[in-house]
């Protein structure tokens, strides 16, 4: 029999229907694999970036209270990361060196928050020529090696600026 | 130690926003002081205690915010009691409602140790109000009140001795450092005539100099007339340091002699060992309108506040 498209007709079509449902289905399959995937990386950058965020305030508040967090004492640090996650209201940005740059004599008491967040801590001065100070703390109890700073105001506008030790909490770390 | 110059603040004082707190929560902080004093004088009265502890508890959360004034006064029969408990809502542009008992917005001299320039109040701040229950209404640097003056928790004719009383204060700068206050007080009560009181203070403020002058006129009609007033310098000669001087006077116009009538002179250190730290010495002499002598008294106190 010789071969040609009319015999082979019957052949090739079936052939052909079911090589394209099967290329159909791997490239459906590929499809929820790469959106799978995709998903996947969302997840783990959002938990990378949570985890970084936790590290960083773990280890201000390792140095804030004298103890690194290599010491040995998980405990001690999940403590640590449950008062974070607990105090998360805390606005920790004033904690970054960088924020620290426009706080500067003349600015009003508005741009201060704006830059460093509401602080934990404020007093109305018994000074004379202070109306009230912002206290910035990671604690109240141990100065020697919390991070701390302080912005005083007169009429509404900062009059004097004491910066954390930022090298200080570097070195300790 | 001193009163916020900024005289839309004695208007705005029963609002909760505060430039001194702890933050216990994202909504919730506290502040407060311990003020204790040494004082002695003529009469031979000497004594030491504790004066006043305070806790102020203030809560926020967007258009509302409440305080809650807790303190225990050396001395009173009660102690412990709640000094002022107010809600407000802000209106944003269009102001504010406060409700509960919550501080006049009459008089120059602050209601707190915190915010006086000496340890006494003036004699002449004898005749204005304190704190009242009742609902206010405050827009820029005017405020409205209506309250129970007689301190019976309700406003109305109910028939007790007092029944109401109607406030009002506006403030303004009139130049650089130059502030004013004027302020009024209607007082209806059952039986009795109204009592009208009038209330005007001024404030300077250059470099270390602070000086004011206040005047209150009380007029109960057949019950009696007085005008009081004081005037203040204060000098700051160095960041933790200021004196004060004082005189104020206090005498009815209808000639009856009370016991709190007459002049006094007085003469205030104040020393800051910290910001929430103070040590305020006192020389006060008044000398009475009536036959009475000059009486000297002395006081040494220290403010802790946090």
């Amino acid at each position: 029999m010789r071969i040609n498209p009319i015999n082979t007709a019957p052949l090739l079509l079936p052939a052909m229907l079911i090589s394209s449902m099967a290329w159909a289905g791997d490239s459906s399959a590929l499809e929820a694999r790469i959106l799978n995937l995709e998903a996947r990386l969302v997840a783990l950058e959002k938990r990378l970036a949570t985890n970084e965020q936790a590290t960083e305030a773990a280890q201000i508040m390792a140095v804030s209270s004298g103890a690194g967090l290599t010491g040995g004492n998980s405990l001690a640090n999940s403590a640590a990361l449950d008062i974070m996650a607990n105090s998360a209201w805390r606005n920790l940005r004033w904690t970054r060196p960088v924020q620290w740059q426009g706080v500067v004599p003349g600015i009003s008491e508005e741009k201060v928050i704006e830059f460093l967040g509401k602080p934990p801590r404020s007093v109305k001065s018994l000074k004379p020529r202070v109306d009230y100070v912002f206290y910035y703390e990671t604690s109240l109890g141990d100065q020697s090696n919390a991070l701390s700073g302080r912005i005083s105001f007169r009429d509404g506008m900062v009059i004097a600026v004491q910066k954390p030790n930022f090298q200080a909490k570097e070195t300790m770390q | 130690m001193k009163k916020q110059i900024a005289i839309a603040s004695a208007i705005l004082a029963a609002s909760s926003y505060s430039f001194a707190e702890i933050a216990l929560t994202e909504s919730l902080s506290v502040e407060g002081f311990v003020d204790m004093s040494y004082t002695d004088s003529d009469a031979g009265n000497a004594g030491f205690g504790i004066d006043q502890v305070e806790f102020d508890f203030l809560f926020s959360a967007g258009a509302v915010s409440a305080q809650v004034d807790v303190e225990y006064e050396g001395g009173t029969t009660n102690g412990t009691g709640v000094e002022q408990a107010f809600v407000t809502y802000d209106l944003g542009d269009k102001g504010a409602i406060t409700a509960g008992r919550f501080a006049s917005q009459l008089g120059f001299e602050d209601f707190e140790p915190t915010g006086l320039y000496q340890y006494s109040n003036a004699v002449s701040t004898r005749f204005l109000p304190g704190y009242d229950q009742g609902v206010k209404y405050t827009t820029g640097n005017l405020g409205v009140a209506l309250v129970d003056e007689g301190g019976d928790g309700q406003i109305g004719d109910d028939g007790a001795a007092s029944d109401y009383a109607i406030e009002v204060a506006y403030s303004t700068e009139l130049a650089e450092g130059l502030n004013g206050f004027v302020g009024a007080r209607l007082v209806k009560e059952d039986g009795a005539e109204d009592i009208r009181t009038i209330n005007a203070y001024v404030t300077y403020e250059t470099g270390a100099w602070l000086f004011a002058g206040e005047i209150v006129d009380v007029d109960a009609g057949t019950d009696g007339e007085a005008t009081d007033y004081q005037v203040m310098a204060n000098y700051s000669y160095s960041d933790k340091a200021s004196v004060t001087a004082r005189y104020a006077v206090a005498t009815d116009d209808d000639g009856d002699v009370a016991t709190t009538e007459g002049t006094a002179i007085t003469l205030a250190h104040n020393y800051a060992l910290a910001d929430n730290l103070a040590l305020v010495a006192e020389v006060s002499q008044l000398n009475p309108e009536g036959a009475g002598e000059n009486v000297l008294s002395t006081a040494v106190e220290l403010l802790f506040t946090f």
